[in-house]
């Protein structure tokens, strides 16, 4: 019953929240923007609770099945914003991406399956905090360097039309902006290898082979290889301002498709992502 | 006369080059992914019927598209990936040594360059040139700040996360780590599978007692192994299989060991690992003749939990096909049969007997109660689990392992303590000295920016007495 008052509250708050975000965001109300920074944070107050109160109930980490998935998932990208906004005004922003989108998983989880389910024996190990956290960590990282790309592009082409950037004056400037996409992808880099380390880890107790060229595994490498890619380009061949924001945007795709997409498209993958078996 | 490699060195070590292997590889994966994989079918029939369905998945298997993972085509890909690895961490290697200090002279600190450089902060003293000095090497070390000398006495290099750069070579040498792991195992990998059933012990070498799914292609010489199966539990929780707990007796090359496999838990003696993967059911089946005596006992070993059907052969020449589906806790809706959960309450199963085209018998039976056979009858006299181990032998793990520990420290150490360097310059001015400031940063330069502004007010606050540091500097 209370796991079902705290994710509604949270999910009507995060709604309203998005609200004022996309409002503030189009209008140039910067006075919603700052109403939905606040807003936030009953419903993380909500969020937590939930988190916590799904851990002791079930016993283990919320990682089995989408609304648990979504619980933790989108914790972490909440209590990252909140940080940030708490760190420095200017990068509240960020919000626009991670609120809507810890809505979206919340309510695709609560549709899915409310209840908590029992664990099944694959995920019953220690591995499964590490490989899930770290991919929920990535994933956040590499999704807030893409938020980050789109509103650099933005403040650009305000910047380059020559009229005041106005509104977009509340982001840090356009270098900045550019280091904190470069750091949140370096942040999301390492912690995508860790979640590949512990996943093949992982594997090998549970299949008896650290790689088994599953469907998710390569597609996991594929994207790692590629966010590789771009921090050389960057550091080798000075791929910086709108070259690497739209890099950013553009792979945020290969990790939604490990996540989400993969499952979708081919039936075979030996993991299930949020699917009991 | 040797052919003039410059050229092809050129090419190796180029960024284009790596991303071009980089985006090749992608493409081979991605189209691993959108081309079904023969490893994925459940079984050589199942892709026999696949790949004749039509002429494009025909056409896919004989361009080995189906297997690309581990076509040529990757390998070479693979194969170019590490050569271009090699050499350009090769070249890295002076580089980053003298980025760190290691090799080369000591820095050259031209006061004139740091003080004309855009970047550069200025901190002025009432000290002289000679006694600012030292008072610059305390400020920086008392801030955890490393010092390189420079020559002459203009000026030094105060340096944090010095070693950073090195990060470069662990990550880099991780790759190499992990193709050595994967190709030992690669090479010497045996895996194969066995199912025994509670109480039953097989004995014999890995490739006798189970049936082989892999063979090395090094280090052939198996070792022997005695398993004995003395219990399997398995747990549900609202019709999801909790837990599976198979307690085993081995001697694996000699070593004997009682032990417990779980799922996620496998049994590990030397380069042997017995991982359990499924369980199934083994039901002792009794046959008796018409007058009771009994003709044969044997565990039929199922793979019928989850509602699959699985069959198994009987009669002095096998003749009879008995196909069985398992109802762990019986009941009938509907006039159809289901159970109500996966836990063994009322098991009961539905037999369907042949004898080539002629059936025999249909019908349902519980535990205990016999089913006709023509003239003799089999009972279902007892339930027992089996439980599938895959059977692994291989060796590797350790660079692997070790690989992907230092990828992982190497990643951090080179992004996240990336080096920061001031170079400091102290010029004498008329009624004192200046320290010029010109800082440096691996990545972050923006940031170090902002960093630097603060060093020097805090160096500037020390240096004039606001915050006195060690007695008074400026009386």
């Amino acid at each position: 019953m209370i796991d079902t008052v705290l994710t509604w509250f949270s999910i009507y708050d995060y709604a309203l929240v998005s609200v004022l975000l996309v409002t503030g965001f189009v209008f140039g109300k910067e006075r919603l923007l700052v109403i939905a920074s606040y807003g936030i944070m009953p419903g993380f107050v909500a969020h937590t609770l939930l988190f916590v109160i799904r851990w002791v109930r079930t016993g283990w980490f919320p990682a089995n099945g989408e609304l648990e998935n979504a619980i933790t998932g989108g914790w972490f990208a909440i209590a990252f914003t909140l940080y940030l906004f708490f760190r420095n005004r200017s990068l509240s922003g960020v919000a626009l991406f991670t609120v809507p989108v810890t809505l979206l998983l919340l309510g695709f989880g609560v549709m899915k399956a409310p209840a908590p389910l029992p664990l099944a024996a694959s995920l019953k190990s220690s591995w499964l905090v590490i490989h899930v956290l770290f991919a929920q960590i990535s994933f956040g990282a590499y999704a807030i360097a893409a938020g980050f790309g789109v509103i650099y592009l933005l403040k650009e082409k305000r910047q380059k039309s020559g009229r005041d950037p106005g509104f977009y004056n509340r982001f840090p400037r356009l270098e900045m902006m550019d280091e904190l996409m470069f750091k949140f992808v370096v942040y999301g880099f390492i912690t995508d290898a860790v979640m590949i380390v512990a996943g093949s880890i992982w594997a090998k107790d549970l299949w008896g082979s650290y790689w088994a060229w599953d469907p998710v595994e390569v597609w996991s490498l594929l994207s790692w290889l590629l966010y590789g890619l771009s921090i050389h380009l960057r550091v080798t061949l000075g791929w910086r301002g709108a070259r690497q924001a739209w890099m950013m945007i553009v792979l945020l795709s290969t990790v939604i498709i490990t996540y989400w997409g993969v499952n979708f498209v081919i039936a075979n993958s030996k993991h299930i992502l949020g699917v009991v078996s | 006369m040797l052919p003039n490699i410059k050229p092809l060195l050129k090419t190796v070590r180029s960024l284009r080059f790596t991303a071009g292997i980089l985006v090749a590889l992608s493409i081979c994966y991605l189209t691993g992914l959108l081309v079904p994989q023969r490893a994925l079918f459940d079984g050589a029939s199942q892709y026999r019927q696949w790949r004749d369905e039509s002429f494009l998945h025909g056409a896919f298997d004989r361009l080995g598209i189906t297997d690309i993972y581990t076509s040529p085509l990757v390998f070479i890909l693979l194969a170019l990936f590490f050569i271009n690895l090699v050499v350009v961490a090769s070249d890295r290697i002076p580089v980053i040594l003298r980025k760190v200090y290691l090799s080369g002279d000591a820095p050259e600190i031209d006061a004139d360059r740091v003080r004309g450089a855009a970047a550069a902060l200025a901190v002025t003293s009432r000290l002289d040139a000679k006694d600012l000095y030292p008072q610059l090497l305390s400020f920086f070390r008392g801030k955890h700040w490393a010092i390189i000398p420079g020559k002459g006495e203009g000026g030094f290099v105060a340096i944090r996360n010095r070693y950073s750069p090195l990060g470069f070579f662990l990550f880099h040498g991780s790759f190499l780590l992990c193709l050595v792991g994967g190709i030992l195992i690669a090479y010497t990998r045996f895996s194969g599978g066995i199912g025994v059933a509670e109480g039953e012990a097989v004995n014999g070498r890995l490739d006798t007692v189970a049936k082989v799914i892999r063979k090395p292609l090094l280090l052939r010489t198996l070792p022997e192994m005695s398993l004995r199966v003395n219990s399997i539990a398995t747990r549900y929780e609202e019709g999801v299989a909790s837990d599976l707990a198979v307690e085993i007796d081995t001697v694996i090359s000699g070593v004997p060991r009682r032990g417990k496999i779980r799922i996620n838990d496998p049994f590990r003696e030397g380069s042997v690992t017995l991982v359990a993967h499924n369980v199934g059911l083994a039901p002792l089946v009794e046959v008796t003749a018409a007058d009771g005596r009994v003709l044969d006992t044997l565990y039929a070993k199922l793979n019928v939990l989850k509602g699959r059907s699985d069959s198994f052969l009987l009669g002095s020449r096998n003749q009879y096909l008995v196909r069985v589906t398992y109802f762990p806790d019986y009941a009938v809706y509907n006039g159809v049969e289901t159970t109500r959960s996966p836990e063994p309450r009322n098991p009961a199963f539905h037999l369907v007997i042949s004898e080539g085209e002629r059936m025999v018998y249909d019908g349902t039976v519980h535990l205990g109660e016999p089913a006709p056979m023509d003239d003799f009858r089999i009972t279902f006299k007892e339930l027992r689990q089996w439980a599938f181990f895959q059977v692994i032998r291989e060796y590797g793990q350790v660079p692997l392992i070790i690989g992907f520990i230092m990828g992982s420290v190497g990643l951090v150490m080179r992004l996240i303590f990336c080096q920061k360097r001031i170079q400091v310059a102290v010029v004498a001015v008329e009624q004192g000295s200046t320290a010029y400031l010109l800082g440096q940063a691996d990545y972050f330069g923006h940031s170090f920016a902002d960093e630097m502004a603060t060093i020097a007010a805090q160096l500037e606050d020390e240096l004039w007495g606001n915050k006195p540091h060690k007695g008074a500097l400026n009386d």
